[in-house]
């Protein structure tokens, strides 16, 4: 049936062909013409269907937006639902120094052993996650029915600073992670927006092109170099703990790494400016946590004797004077945990090593934890 | 007194409306420019315009032939201007020139009035390349040799990466020269049309990167008015997207491997250099075969068929064959235009191979002002001598012969060919120190680091093309592609796009052959 109505389609064809003064096409010919017509039809189909299912897809799938947010989310659910009784729930967000260096799973027994009772400590590390990523990543879990007894907040003097008239922590972000809802707060905290919404528009026109690597991070991520892959937070410890897997202490790769750390953070440090939106962050979201009722501790994580050395004493003078200013207004209070460690537990100054992590965090545990769940 | 009143409001006048003119246009071109950066076909700003040309040029009824040839001549041109406008009209000036230079060969009869337009073509087309191209290198290689010397050039030594070379003036030059040797031979007629004859050099498809079409292959299809044909709009597809595949999936993920150690080869472990030459290979081949059939599919899309520029090279059981395949534009361009007329291999065995020498030496030059891409050609020059010699040996053998045309003997050639010619490839860059510092890498053992990346997805691209190659030159794709459904065809070319922008690794690289 199908074929007899081609075949008489073709024929009319030949028909026009022939009436408008073109030559008489082979019945060969004709057939590769439609089978050529045809395949272009279908493939052009066949591509909006793959294209506009892609975008769509990402247009609510967190999965794909946001792989590294997904996986700290899911396995903070996964914690939470074998554990649905182990409270208080401590959380703590921070930067790659956290995702490195705080070995919840650790600090988790730890407490329960000097308890008696199953708590629950999550590592909510991710790199260059400064108070608004903080903020809006604590806004996204605060929705879930799970809730956080204690809150654990990294402060990078670093992090607080401005660059290029954007927040530093700007430069770290990207513009498909976020919803639609959060765009107006992140605009608020002077995050470039307005960039960002053409950038987000792309991600219906090309979603294949934009999706490309955190689709490929997820399928074969040995595919793709290291810093492309959105799999950071995918290690296979439950608790979010990122251990740094080359435990290297080769003097002389560790003095490339401090040398790195130093071309990145040294002139930030130096003449430390606070930047006001940043701040500004920072106290929306401890007042945000203490609108719901959770308590908050600050947390300085330790720095190597390299890394502080990158501090003049005016900047040192100025960030601790805002510290202890912050935690005056706010009522929270700060851990300073700078020289807790010594150079040896550092990969390059500031990110701790598995063992020195293991350290910092029974001490945290031991000596903070411990007595703010208990107060 | 009045008169120069007037005249001087006159000259205010113009002179002011020249300003808003200039401004004006330079705001338009500034405007061209931040749609349409970089002259690359892999980008989304690219596809945008080239859409939009597709509809404007085929909407445009078929009894307006002339106004679709206009059509495509200011794409074309907007293509190359929203880069630079002031080279646009640079390209567009010399092709006005060559087209007067054509027509006047064409009006006269007396040798030496054709011979002189015919040298006043070439010089000039020569004269632009070398300027834009060689410029920088010949004076810093004269400053060096006088400092040497002890004498004092005169002049402080040029920055080379600062000298701003056109897009494509190695392509478009050699199409222009090739143009005016056909009229002075009297090969082809000179082209009446201006239009169709700028278009001829400036149609965006070959402009930037070739394939080097000739005049009697382009113009003769550009008088022909063109039909809407399924088949051929098909064609054009699915060699753009072949081509976006070899470039986005394969080259680009190539150059994740071989980059960083070719920029420090000291670095690296010999096996790693070894591997980072034959992801070279690999990524040279799909980047600029990609290119070229790009280049193939967008003419086909407008109903003109451009040269193809590959034939599967690798796949050479000799380097002259190797040479009919590879960049075949321009090989047989060198062959025609040099190559014969010194002579070709008519004349004694000394004769050959020095007319072989001089053709792949100026061949090598034709790729880049450096010593690296100078010597580059010199050696595939001594392995084309070579290989003369070699066949002359032993033409007399039978045992030699059937050895090696038997399976095992044509392989034993293909790998020496793929393995020679990939060793080559080490030459082709600028810096022959860095060259030198990867041969001592790759024939010494050392120690140093791995590639970069996971050698998984490397071993497997290389077997992906290996297949394809295998594939094609069984007849196996030839038979099936015949007797494919349509849906399945239409299926594929949907997959294979999506599948080129998944798989590309970064940003998209520019094309290697870019700088040429």
């Amino acid at each position: 049936m199908r074929l007899s109505l081609a075949t008489t389609r073709l024929t009319a064809w030949r028909g026009e062909r022939h009436r408008v003064g073109l030559p008489k096409l082979g019945v060969y010919e004709v057939r590769r013409r439609y089978r050529a017509r045809q395949a272009l039809l279908i493939g052009a189909l066949v591509y909006m269907v793959l294209h506009l299912g892609l975008a769509s897809t990402a247009s609510w799938s967190r999965w794909l937006r946001d792989p590294v947010y997904a996986d700290k989310e899911r396995k903070w659910q996964k914690l939470i639902r074998r554990l649905p009784e182990a409270r208080p729930r401590i959380l703590f967000l921070g930067t790659s120094r956290v995702a490195n260096g705080f070995a919840a799973g650790e600090a988790q027994q730890r407490l329960g052993e000097l308890t008696g009772r199953p708590v629950t400590v999550f590592n909510w590390g991710l790199p260059g996650a400064g108070p608004v990523t903080q903020y809006i990543h604590f806004r996204r879990l605060i929705k879930n029915p799970a809730k956080v007894d204690l809150l654990l907040l990294e402060v990078f003097p670093a992090l607080m600073t401005e660059a290029g008239g954007l927040p530093v922590e700007a430069h770290f972000t990207e513009a498909i992670p976020w919803d639609d809802s959060e765009l107006p707060i992140l605009e608020s905290y002077g995050f470039p927006v307005v960039s960002w919404r053409q950038e987000r528009r792309n991600f219906w026109v090309a979603p294949w092109w934009t999706f490309r690597l955190r689709l490929m991070g997820r399928l074969a991520p040995s595919w793709l170099p290291y810093h492309q892959r959105y799999d950071w937070s995918r290690g296979p410890d439950p608790w979010g703990w990122s251990p740094i897997i080359d435990e290297d202490t080769l003097a002389e790769r560790r003095a490339h790494r401090v040398e790195r750390a130093r071309q990145e953070y040294e002139h930030r440090l130096r003449y430390w400016q606070l930047c006001p939106v940043t701040e500004h962050a920072l106290r929306d979201l401890l007042s945000f946590a203490q609108q719901h009722e959770v308590k908050v501790r600050i947390i300085w994580t330790p720095e190597a004797p390299s890394f502080q050395k990158h501090y003049s004493p005016q900047s040192k003078k100025r960030i601790e004077q805002w510290l202890h200013n912050l935690t005056k207004e706010t009522g929270v209070p700060l851990v300073d945990c700078r020289d807790w460690m010594t150079e040896e537990a550092f990969s390059d100054g500031h990110h701790l090593l598995p063992t020195g992590a293991v350290h910092w965090t029974i001490r945290l545990t031991e000596e903070v934890l411990l007595r703010a769940i208990t107060e | 007194m009045n008169v120069n009143l007037v005249f001087s409001h006159l000259s205010e006048v113009t002179q002011s409306v020249w300003l808003v003119f200039r401004a004006a246009l330079e705001r338009y071109f500034s405007t061209i420019s931040g749609i349409l950066p970089e002259p690359f076909f892999h980008t989304q700003a690219f596809l945008t315009f080239f859409v939009l040309v597709f509809l404007v040029y085929w909407s445009i009824p078929r009894r307006w032939a002339e106004i679709r040839i206009w059509v495509l001549l200011v794409a074309s041109f907007h293509f190359y201007a929203a880069w630079s406008q002031e080279l646009a009209l640079l390209v567009t000036t010399t092709t006005c020139a060559d087209y007067a230079f054509g027509r006047l060969m064409n009006l006269t009869h007396r040798r030496v009035w054709r011979r002189f337009w015919l040298l006043l073509s070439i010089s000039m087309n020569l004269g632009i390349l070398c300027y834009f191209k060689y410029r920088g290198f010949f004076l810093n290689e004269l400053y060096d040799i006088l400092t040497r010397l002890g004498y004092d050039p005169g002049y402080g030594k040029l920055d080379i990466l600062s000298i701003i070379i056109p897009f494509g003036i190695s392509f478009y030059t050699f199409e222009a020269i090739s143009y005016a040797v056909d009229v002075y031979t009297r090969k082809i007629e000179a082209e009446k049309s201006l239009p169709k004859f700028l278009l001829f050099i400036l149609f965006f498809p070959h402009l930037v990167s070739g394939p080097i079409v000739r005049a009697r292959d382009f113009l003769r299809q550009a008088r022909r008015p063109k039909r809407w044909n399924w088949v051929r709009i098909q064609v054009g597809v699915q060699l753009f997207l072949m081509g976006a595949f070899k470039k986005l999936a394969i080259a680009d993920r190539m150059a994740l491997f071989c980059d960083p150690v070719f920029q420090n080869p000291e670095n690296f472990r010999t096996t790693a250099c070894w591997l980072a030459v034959l992801a070279y290979s690999i990524r040279i081949y799909c980047d600029f075969s990609g290119y070229s059939d790009m280049a193939v599919g967008l003419g086909h899309l407008f109903g003109y068929k451009l040269t193809m520029n590959f034939n599967m090279p690798y796949l050479s059981a000799n380097i002259s064959e190797f040479w009919r395949r590879w960049h075949i534009s321009l090989s047989s361009w060198l062959r025609d235009y040099l190559f014969i007329p010194l002579g070709g291999s008519y004349g004694s065995r000394w004769q050959t191979y020095r007319n072989l020498m001089i053709v792949m030496t100026l061949g090598g030059l034709w790729h880049g002002a450096a010593w690296g891409y100078i010597i580059w050609g010199i050696v595939h020059g001594l392995l084309l001598v070579i290989h003369r010699w070699f066949r002359e040996v032993t033409e007399g053998h039978l045992r030699w012969q059937n050895f090696l045309r038997s399976p095992a003997g044509t392989l034993l050639r293909i790998s020496l060919t793929f393995t020679t010619v990939s060793l080559c490839w080490v030459l082709f860059q600028p810096e022959v120190s860095r060259a030198w510092s990867m041969y001592q890498q790759l024939f010494t053992i050392h120690t140093g680091a791995s590639l970069p990346l996971h050698n998984r997805s490397l071993w497997y691209t290389v077997l992906f093309v290996l297949a394809c190659h295998v594939i094609v030159v069984s007849g196996i794709w030839s038979r099936i592609y015949e007797r494919l459904p349509a849906a399945i065809l239409g299926g594929g070319y949907a997959i294979c796009a999506c599948l080129a922008m998944l798989l590309a690794p970064g940003q998209g690289s520019t094309f290697i052959y870019f700088q040429f």
